[in-house]
């Protein structure tokens, strides 16, 4: 049950909050005294008190309603999909140390070199294109992903073909991206700014900050040749490396986020994405390795923000903390409304216990292995269907078993303050592959006090910063 | 009530829960959680709610001692506290300047562009649909219709509205609806509503009642409503006080519950209106107004939003008083609903025409309706009579 809340700032001003309105409400510390029981308060806030009592502060606890995946809504989503990603290749050229598909962690599909049957990949293409409807605004993404996608540009070019043939009747927005390791782009420059495909290139910061990052004979880094490609793109297509080309860097013990933004953005004048060290199902026996390459982004943010002198304008932007600010402002705010219209019109809302997405509503990927997974970042043994002599997808065994893991998450969604949005996917919850035996556990759970600690963070930057209140509402999106 | 004499400086805040109308000299303060209202044409008042207000000030303003102990203020800040509308805290409570987070109102003075939102790359626009109303007659064709249907979030309404008689011919199209998760209404007249096939129980019905009624076809639909226990809705077309009472003496003798009444503006009963529709600052100040209410009113026509009209030859309305968008069969269902954000004249159809755009009122007051149209202004009340012609 989640109630109403006090909470302070730095600056030692008081707030309420409530949930069940999204109203946060200045208050007098007097208020926060007859909350609290003290004797000896000012009689205007004890009736003030009674009055915000009288209308539901305080006194109406939210129980959290949700809602259960039915098989309309896979199909819907499979309908208003914006994503179609191929597991190009399981193959890759390099032998990055940190690789979820490396010799750390328990793969549940191993590499075998092998390359996606193009034959399934256009069922699935003519699976998707069938029930789209057909306009010029209605925008898919085809994604190449790895394996190192470049060493299969055969396939990327005639699915390139296909995509261009199945759409001559339903005019999407097609756009391509693919996430690469840059080493072999300077075979396929001209076709990538042909096609106008998204790169998004793993680099981990300078030489030393990428030396996890090795090619698979011989353990060299693979820096240089990165460099050097990135540097070829940035020379010979300047408009296309201002456009289309984006950095996604690991964070780990070799590099910092100050490395990385550093780096990238001395060089490039990018801002990358930094994600943290992948954790879930490595080999018990490897777990002491990875703990101490481990490092959390939340800190290293920190020391950045806090210690770096001459910060980079736009990274204040990128932060986790801002990026949950944002998220505050846009799911636990009255300003919820500013975006989400619909809402308006909702007497009771009802939300989807954790943030785990519809299955496919974001993205359909497939696997070497003909799998169908909503995303290329869960573990392959939660596929949802299959790509054989058909597309297999079977919406009610997809509804019942969302639905399933969801049942296991309720117990830690309701009591959660964050229950709105959290981002969180379940596949990512610890014990997620024990449900029949172990209870879930989410790491990003929020109690009362947890969440009290989280306002005040949040109210302590505004308070200092008031402007960025104004400026996240203006680009809500 | 009163704080303690002493000198001190303040910070002063108006609650996220009270809305704040403004005129070129006047403030009217609206309490959302109880109707309360606090007003003020004095020029000091009005200019430190303007203050208040300006983004700097991030909802809470710095109010000096000398400031406070201003008569009109220290009185506006009495009746504010008196209603929990507002407060002032003591500078030297607190280390900092404390922020107010506000409803984010009043998008166009803000330069800030409402569609925008709407057409945000990040959004299916198809996802602001929440209602299609199927015109339906011989013409239709449930074959072409029903993939386009499909392909459209099941958050939507489906009314299909038509003769009882062409409804039922739609066999195709009704058991593509049966079967979809979504809310149904069939809107037909009580004419012709001779018999009922069983699998329509899901639909909900409104029923249309244009007077005076034909009695054998009102008493066989009454027959045919009751046998079946359908969840059914009467609308009464209404153009005179007559009328009115014609449908309470209808509603008594068949005891009908779920009634609305449709006022039809027939173009010589505008006194009817003026008695009946017109708003009164009374009648506008003592509805309850939610905060939902006045986000909808600053961004979105509350009638029209979201619907469209799909009619037996494909063509597609957002509002059947404005022009058409395109046809259903010519143009997919993305486009229109673009076209319709992108250069419609009725979702966003909101109060910023003259004389509503410099009214205290202006949000305090529901969405344009279809009577403005109808009628030819663009306000129906009597705050400011000297209205002008719809533009």
């Amino acid at each position: 049950m989640i109630q109403t809340l006090i909470h302070s700032t730095v600056n030692n001003n008081y707030y309420i909050y409530d949930d069940r309105s999204r109203l946060s409400l200045l208050i007098h510390p007097e208020i926060k005294k007859v909350y609290e029981q003290f004797r000896d308060v000012d009689p205007y806030y004890l009736k003030k008190y009674a009055y915000l009592k009288k209308k539901g502060f305080f006194t109406e606890t939210v129980v959290p309603q949700f809602k259960k995946v039915s098989e309309i809504d896979v199909l819907d989503s499979i309908i208003q999909t914006t994503q179609i990603v191929f597991e190009v290749t399981d193959s890759c050229n390099l032998n990055c140390v940190y690789c979820g598909y490396g010799k750390m962690f328990q793969v549940t599909d191993k590499r075998e070199y092998n390359n996606l049957y193009i034959e399934n990949a256009i069922k699935l293409l003519k699976y998707v294109f069938n029930l789209k409807a057909k306009s010029c605004k209605n925008k898919l993404m085809i994604g190449f992903y790895g394996g190192e996608p470049l060493l299969n540009m055969n396939f990327i070019q005639q699915i390139i073909d296909v995509v261009s043939q199945l759409n001559t009747n339903k005019i999407l927005d097609i756009e391509y991206s693919m996430t690469t390791n840059a080493t072999l782009i300077y075979k396929h420059l001209d076709f990538l700014v042909a096609n106008k495909i998204y790169l998004t290139i793993s680099l981990d910061g300078d030489k030393n900050n990428h030396a996890y990052r090795i090619f698979g004979k011989g353990e060299k880094n693979s820096f240089d040749t990165v460099i050097r490609n990135i540097d070829l793109i940035q020379e010979k297509c300047v408009k296309y490396f201002d456009k289309y080309v984006n950095f996604i860097s690991v964070l780990h013990d070799r590099n910092s986020v100050k490395n990385i933004y550093e780096f990238i953005y001395s060089r490039y004048n990018k801002i990358p994405a930094i994600i943290e060290l992948n954790m879930a199902d490595c080999k018990p026996d490897k777990k002491d390795v990875l703990d101490r390459m481990f490092q959390s982004k939340r800190e290293s943010e920190t020391i950045y923000q806090n210690e770096c002198l001459n910060k980079i304008q736009k990274t204040q932007y990128e932060t986790s903390f801002f990026h949950e600010l944002v998220n505050f402002v846009k799911y636990y705010n009255i300003n919820y409304y500013v975006l989400n219209k619909i809402s308006l019109y909702n007497k009771k809302e009802k939300y989807l216990p954790t943030g785990t997405c519809l299955p496919f509503s974001l993205k359909i990927f497939l696997t070497v292995k003909n799998k169908l997974l909503p995303c290329e970042k869960i573990n392959f043994r939660y596929s949802l269907g299959k790509v054989n002599d058909n597309v297999e997808i079977d919406f009610q065994e997809i509804a019942q078993r969302y639905n399933y893991y969801f049942e296991h998450a309720l117990d830690i969604c309701e009591r959660c303050y964050c229950y709105k949005f959290c981002g969180s996917c379940i596949f990512h919850f610890v014990n997620m592959d024990k449900l029949d035996s172990e209870d879930l556990n989410c790491d990003y759970f929020q109690d009362q006090e947890n969440f009290e600690k989280t306002l005040y963070e949040y109210f302590s930057f505004l308070e200092k910063y008031p402007n960025e209140f104004f400026s996240i509402i203006e680009n809500l999106n | 009530m009163e704080l303690e004499e002493k000198i001190n400086n303040y910070w002063f805040a108006i609650e996220p829960y009270v809305f704040v109308g403004f005129s070129d000299k006047e403030v009217v303060l609206y309490n959302t959680l109880d109707k309360q209202i606090v007003e003020s044409n004095k020029l000091e008042v009005v200019e430190l709610m303007r203050e208040t207000l300006q983004k700097e000030n991030c909802g809470v303003l710095f109010l000096s001692y000398e400031r406070y102990n201003h008569l009109d203020i220290r009185q506006f800040i009495f009746q504010l506290r008196e209603k929990f509308m507002g407060d002032i805290i003591e500078v030297g409570l607190s280390n900092g300047k404390p922020i107010q987070l506000l409803p984010y109102y009043d998008f166009i003075t803000k330069g800030v562009n409402p569609k925008n939102i709407y057409l945000s790359d990040n959004k299916n626009v198809l996802e602001n649909l929440s209602e299609i109303s199927i015109h339906v007659d011989s013409n239709i064709s449930d074959r072409l219709l029903i993939p386009i249907l499909r392909s459209i979030p099941n958050i939507v309404v489906f009314n299909v509205v038509g003769d009882w008689n062409d409804i039922l011919n739609h066999e195709d199209l009704l058991f593509f609806l049966v079967n979809h998760s979504s809310n149904k209404y069939i809107i037909c007249s009580y004419k012709n509503l001779t018999h009922l096939r069983i699998d329509l129980n899901n639909f909900k019905f409104k029923v249309s009642v244009h007077l005076p009624i034909e009695i054998n076809e009102w008493n066989k639909s009454i027959d045919i409503l009751y046998n079946h226990s359908l969840d059914v809705e009467y609308i009464f077309d209404v153009s005179s006080e007559e009328d009115c009472l014609k449908v309470e003496l209808l509603t008594e003798k068949y005891k009908i519950e779920k009634f609305q009444l449709n006022p039809i503006y027939t173009g010589d009963n505008i006194l009817f209106f003026k008695k009946h529709i017109y708003l009164s600052k009374e009648d506008i100040l003592s509805a309850s107004i939610s905060i939902k209410d006045f986000y909808i009113r600053q961004s979105m026509n509350a009638y029209d939003f979201g619907k469209i009209n799909i009619m037996s030859n494909g063509d597609v309305y957002a509002n059947m008083d404005h022009p058409k968008l395109g046809n259903i069969y010519m143009n997919s269902i993305y486009d229109l609903v673009q076209k319709e954000i992108e250069e419609g004249l009725s979702w966003f159809r909101i109060r910023d025409q003259s004389p509503c755009d410099t009214c205290i009122y202006q949000w305090y007051c529901p969405s344009p309706s279809k009577y403005e149209i109808a009628i030819g202004y663009s306000n129906l009340c009597h705050v400011k009579p000297n209205s002008k012609k719809y533009e």
